[in-house]
């Protein structure tokens, strides 16, 4: 009899086990493709690069470094220790900003606009659709040749100075100037390509997402808007924009993103020119330079920079993640899905009914 | 059925999770390190244990060039000819790496990739230390010695061995050298009365004789009496006067009229360097401080710039060459690898010396000159007033070097390597001439003193504008061997290059803004230095 129950106990126990590696076991043979990836490309890299960040680290020669004292925090956070380098990558924390600033609401704005113009499906719209995608598909230096072309010197025959007469060196001249702390800023014309190379080349991706969001408003909220009189105007502001509100949270997320890692585009035009006399040696000395130039420029553009600053590249990424990851977090914030009476008594009916 | 399915898209998920798996154990590549100075003394030797090149079997060498076209065909055919001389001993085995690329290959491969290092390096010689430095390569010295390869590096060029040096060691085998070229419009010279020596020549020789050129080039455009020519192949090569309104010119002439510059103002790297060697200037001083803003010669050498373009002495034509063939431009400076390849067939063209045809008049086409409009000269004109005598009439030259990396860990591939770096440099043919002199033809001075007094050299220079131009290797300034000459070399060139783009810019630029930018950016350049000091600490 004893033995009986110790068979039917084991036999249960068997079974729960068996059941148990069929329910999780499949569940993380499935997760195991993400995970090492999560591991492998995000985790340990992380974390190496928060090692770096700490240690005299040098490229090509792993394992002799030791612990630095925090020197190359010191750089970025204090001018006293090296001013070229806090100069430079302060003057590129501003360029990143103030170019997002100005492009980020831009970059929304237009691809909604002409998302909800092509949404009235006027006649040959599926024209207007696949032109205005088309931009997003030509490679950054094939768009990079055709702005360069655009902007050049009338010596070169650039196109805007042959056929619009405008002599400007765009990558060259200066715009403006202004201080800010005590540091001259000066403003490139530069910035005016590659402001026009990311509008014409982003501005695809955005256009894709919120038009595939306007084909999800129900139909129903307009005609209700209709039977309430509502402008055209008024049915964008109240049904179309809060019907595509979560489309508009991501692509307001992936373009803040973006432009907060400009890199690509001031690299293809302006090489990051043109260079700033007090700081032209350093990582992103020049006058488009942005944050993820800095970067760039130490982990892969100057070779000298990347035989022995590395630390420094990985603690101004670090710098910058962290500082990424705050703005993304605020947007998130303000843009979060806002708990209001209705939906929490919405939510509560329909738990009752189930109930 | 159904279950048959669910069992397939589990396979399938299993066995692609097996295959991410082994794909993410692949991404560690070659397992190869770099593992320091070990060398095993593998060389066949005879009983009386000398080693001589028969002994070797098929050793097998990777090489990384950096030349590219037009000069790699010349070198892959000499590496060819050098294969089939020592078949089945030894093979080199060729990597042509363009020069934007290489020095980054060269590092990410020694980082993260070490099994395809390359065994031997083909290079320019002014990073030959900076990457010994980085441990890269070995010293040849003691290599020499043990492999018994005769190298006498008493045949080098002192002033172009150097670059190979660092205290006391060579760290590779000096091939040639080479500087950047002052292409001259000689005919527009001549017509215009404004040749040297009773126009009889047509180079500056001197600082005064380019200035007093590029004055009397302007005036004469400026008052409408400058006589130019189209010297384009198949173009009409009648001469006209740059008098604006002349119905006569077409568009590329109506160009030359509005923009008519004596020389074109962009400045190369080279002729940055030279201006500052010349003058007596060092990139650091003594205490490995950045001088080359407190050398006079070379301060002259910026604000000159300024000064002419201001004065339209210098200016920005465009396209340099189309502009050079039109006669917009009278000079222009470029490297020599251009020259003999491209420019003589297209402006020093037959049909200059054809009268009657395309504008070509019967006593242009018996005049020297007129048939051979396009001269290449050293830039003589560089040396300021109170520039050393010793340096005065040289120029800066760079080159290239073959250095054995530290891949080579046997005797035998460290000798194998030495032999292919003797043939290519010292070597010589069935007719007795020099293997160098093959490379040199496409534009470079050889780095050894017999190859350059060889018969079969001054043969081959007889028939080279370019070496004819670039003349005694003696007379070259190398770079000063520094671990940070790349960050030197950026500093110079761009401090000259911030000072241009200032004159390009609307609001132009003064004397004093190209003084201050000079001081500004080797303020900085000094700093990067500082900077690279401490992280390599």
């Amino acid at each position: 009899m004893e033995k009986t129950i110790v068979l039917e106990e084991y036999a249960k126990q068997r079974s729960r086990r068996i059941g148990s590696a069929k329910k999780y076991g499949v569940t993380a043979i499935f997760l195991l493709p993400y995970l090492l990836a999560f591991i492998v490309f995000f985790v340990l890299p992380l974390f190496y690069g928060i090692y770096i960040s700490l240690t005299s680290f040098q490229y090509g020669k792993p394992g002799v470094e030791t612990f630095n004292s925090f020197a190359w925090f010191k750089m970025i956070f204090d001018k006293s220790f090296m001013p070229g380098i806090f100069n430079s990558f302060w003057l590129s924390f501003v360029h990143t900003i103030m170019f997002s600033v100005i492009m980020v609401p831009i970059a929304i704005l237009l691809p909604l606009g002409l998302a909800i113009l092509v949404n009235l499906k006027p006649p040959g719209f599926k024209l207007f659709r696949a032109l205005i995608y088309m931009p997003s598909i030509v490679p950054l230096t094939a768009a990079g040749t055709i702005f360069t072309l655009l902007f050049m010197s009338k010596s070169q025959n650039g196109l805007l100075a042959e056929f619009f007469g405008i002599d400007i060196m765009w990558f060259i001249d200066t715009w403006f100037t202004f201080n800010l702390f005590g540091q001259e800023v000066v403003i490139s014309y530069a910035w005016i390509p590659i402001f026009f190379m990311c509008l014409w080349g982003g501005w695809g991706g955005n256009f894709i997402i919120l038009s595939a969001g306007l084909q999800n408003v129900p139909k129903h909220l307009y005609e209700a808007a209709d039977m309430d009189g509502c402008s055209s105007w008024r049915k964008v502001l109240n049904v179309t924009i809060p019907g595509i509100k979560p489309q508009l949270v991501l692509c307001l997320f992936t373009t803040i993103l973006g432009y907060l890692g400009l890199y690509g585009q001031n690299y293809v035009l302006a090489g990051g020119g043109p260079s700033i006399a007090a700081i032209a040696s350093m990582p992103a000395g020049g006058q488009t330079s942005t944050l993820m130039y800095f970067i760039q420029d130490i982990v892969a553009n100057n070779l000298q920079f990347k035989s022995s600053l590395y630390g420094l590249g990985a603690a101004a990424s670090l710098v910058f993640a962290l500082f990424a990851g705050i703005i993304s977090g605020i947007q998130m914030y303000i843009t979060r899905e806002k708990k209001t009476g209705t939906k929490i008594t919405e939510a509560y009916n329909k738990w009752h009914a189930i109930r | 059925m159904k279950n048959c399915k669910m069992k397939l898209t589990r396979m399938i998920s299993l066995i692609m999770a097996i295959a991410f798996v082994f794909a993410l154990v692949g991404c560690g590549g070659n397992t190869q390190t770099p593992g320091g100075d070990t060398m095993v003394d593998d060389l066949p030797r005879d009983e009386n244990g000398e080693f001589a090149a028969e002994y070797l079997e098929n050793v097998q060498l990777n090489m990384w060039s950096v030349i590219g076209q037009p000069d790699q065909d010349t070198l892959l055919n000499l590496i060819k000819e050098f294969n089939k001389e020592y078949a089945g001993m030894i093979e080199i085995k060729v990597t042509s790496v363009g020069h934007y690329d290489y020095y980054n290959a060269l590092d990410s491969t020694y980082a993260n990739d070490y099994g395809n290092f390359p065994e031997i390096c083909f290079m320019h010689n002014e990073k030959n230390i900076e990457y010994a430095l980085k441990g890269y390569f070995y010293s040849v010295d003691d290599l020499i010695e043990k492999t018994g390869v005769s190298i006498d590096f008493a045949n080098a060029y002192d002033n172009i061995e150097k670059t190979t040096l660092y205290e006391g060691l060579h760290y590779g085998i000096p091939v040639d050298a080479h500087g950047y070229l002052t292409q001259i419009r000689q005919d527009i010279i001549k017509k215009n009365g404004l040749g040297f020596d009773n126009n009889t020549r047509f180079v500056p020789q001197s600082y005064a004789e380019y200035q007093t050129l590029l004055e009397g080039l302007r005036k004469l455009a400026d008052s409408g009496e400058l006589w130019v020519r189209n010297i384009n192949l198949d173009q009409d090569h009648s001469w006209y006067q740059l008098k604006k309104g002349n119905s006569k010119l077409d568009a590329a002439a109506a160009a030359t009229v509005a923009n008519f510059y004596p020389a074109f103002f962009h400045s190369q790297e080279s002729d940055n360097l030279t201006a500052l060697y010349v003058n007596g200037g060092t990139l650091v001083d003594a205490s490995g401080k950045v001088s080359f803003h407190q050398n006079t010669g070379f301060t002259k050498y910026v604000t000159d710039l300024v000064d002419r373009y201001n004065a339209r002495l210098y200016g920005d034509a465009g396209n340099k060459e189309a502009a050079f063939a039109t006669g917009q431009i009278v000079m222009f400076s470029e490297g020599p690898w251009m020259v003999a390849n491209t420019y003589d067939l297209w402006w020093n063209n037959k049909q200059l010396s054809t009268a009657g045809q395309l504008g070509v008049t019967a006593e242009d086409a018996k005049d020297p000159v007129y048939q051979n409009p396009y001269a290449v000269a050293r830039p003589y004109y560089m040396a300021a007033e109170g520039a050393p005598a010793e340096s005065a009439s040289k120029w800066y030259g760079n080159g290239h070097v073959i250095t054995l990396t530290k891949k080579i860990t046997s005797m035998q591939k460290a000798a194998a390597a030495l032999i292919f770096a003797q043939w290519l440099t010292q070597g010589q043919n069935d007719d007795g001439a020099y293997n160098l002199t093959t490379w040199c033809k496409s534009g470079h001075v050889p780095a050894w003193k017999n190859v350059y007094e060889s018969d079969s050299y001054k043969a081959v220079e007889e028939n080279s504008i370019t070496l004819q131009a670039m003349g005694d290797p003696e007379e070259i300034i190398a770079l000063e061997s520094s671990k940070f000459a790349t960050t030197l070399i950026s500093g110079l060139t761009t401090a000259v290059g911030n000072v241009s783009a200032q004159l390009l810019s609307v609001d132009g630029c003064t004397v004093d803004a190209a003084k201050k930018t000079l001081a500004d950016i080797a303020a900085s350049t000094q700093e990067a230095l500082n900077l690279l000091n401490l992280g390599i600490k």
